[in-house]
């Protein structure tokens, strides 16, 4: 068979077509589950992104872990309470328990603290149900239903900080964490980690 | 007329390496009084680019006065500009089994020329005897 010009011309016209409309097909865009990855994680600069939280709290869970006062406590595991923690942030849509449950797993695991999840936190308790069952008890064996006994408590505040430079946008986020000795009122722990995006635009991978 | 056009280019190109990199200079003690506890260690190097920007230097292990196990790794920067990488240490128990921790989070890291740094982390539990370092490019 000879090909002619026009016969030739279509026949491109409709390979690319068909070219198109595979590749079309099979980049559908489409949203699917991804893990947390460091290639494909989405960063912005507008605001914290959970990777942020999480990469922060294994930082002071870690320096936790690490510090030889916290090594030290003779008490294992100690009772820890958390309190609210302050978040100076634009990022109205920003939960602290998304920064402090990783922290407090890593010490529950460590065997070293054990968290009171009855104790109350704005006057609302973590485990109502738990803690009414705990005032009973206490109640009925003689003893204060309302005393606490925590060892530590845990406390934090989270800062943001904006900059820019022309088109190159800089957003910090400051988290600092303090755990204290309940019965003198001291900190035996203290400590600070910094999270910095900066870019023209967000972007896939950090 | 060419030899000045590839001197004009030579130069060039030296003063925009001297402007774009910054490496480190460092001073320690000659002979550290510290006593490292090293560890044997296995690599498997798939990226030659990430290879240059954090090579592992040393390896060392401590524990914590109540027996978490503490490993150090020291990584250095093969090349005159500052570069970033992202780096995460998961842990093992005795029988090789993964133990699941927040610990084990993806963290960003920058290191500039020539620098030396340590990449430390703790073990979460007394059961974590073992770890594996990951390190990958950043984008």
């Amino acid at each position: 068979m000879i090909f002619t010009k026009p016969i030739v011309g279509s026949f491109a016209a409709v390979l690319f077509s068909s070219a198109v409309l595979g590749v079309g097909a099979g980049c559908g865009g489409g949203g699917a589950q991804v893990n947390t990855d460091p290639k494909i994680d989405i960063t912005s600069l507008t605001g914290i992104d959970p990777k942020d939280l999480e990469s922060a709290a294994s930082q002071l869970a870690d320096s936790m872990l690490r510090s030889p006062e916290v090594a030290s406590i003779q008490k294992k595991p100690a009772i820890l309470v958390i309190n609210p923690f302050i978040a100076d942030v634009d990022d109205s849509d920003f939960d602290t328990g998304v920064l402090i449950k990783p922290v407090v797993q890593v010490l529950m695991k460590s065997q070293r603290f054990r968290e009171d999840t009855t104790s109350l936190w704005n006057d609302v308790s973590q485990d109502r149900r738990a803690l009414e069952l705990k005032r009973k008890k206490r109640y009925l064996s003689g003893q204060d239903p309302t005393d606490d006994t925590a060892d530590y408590s845990l406390s934090g505040k989270i800062i943001d900080s904006y900059q820019r430079a022309g088109n190159v946008r800089q957003v910090s986020y400051i988290f600092q964490m303090t755990l204290t000795e309940i019965s003198s009122g001291l900190a035996i722990w203290d400590d600070q980690v910094r999270i910095t995006k900066q870019g023209t635009k967000a972007s896939v991978g950090f | 007329m060419r030899s000045a056009s590839i001197g004009l280019l030579v130069t060039m190109w030296m003063a925009g390496a001297g402007i774009g990199c910054r490496s480190m200079n460092t001073v320690e003690r000659e002979n550290p009084i510290g006593v490292p506890d090293p560890v044997a260690d296995k690599r498997i190097e798939t990226d030659s680019g990430l290879r240059d920007i954090a090579r592992v230097v040393s390896v060392r292990q401590a524990t914590t006065p109540d027996g978490l196990l503490l490993i150090q790794v020291q990584v250095m920067n093969k090349r005159f500009s500052a570069e970033r990488f992202n780096y995460m240490f998961e842990w093992f128990d005795q029988n090789g089994m993964a133990v699941r921790t927040p610990l084990s989070e993806w963290r960003a890291q920058q290191i500039g020329g020539k620098e030396v740094i340590a990449l430390i982390a703790t073990a979460p539990d007394a059961t974590a005897k073992d770890f594996r370092l990951k390190l990958i490019d950043a984008k």
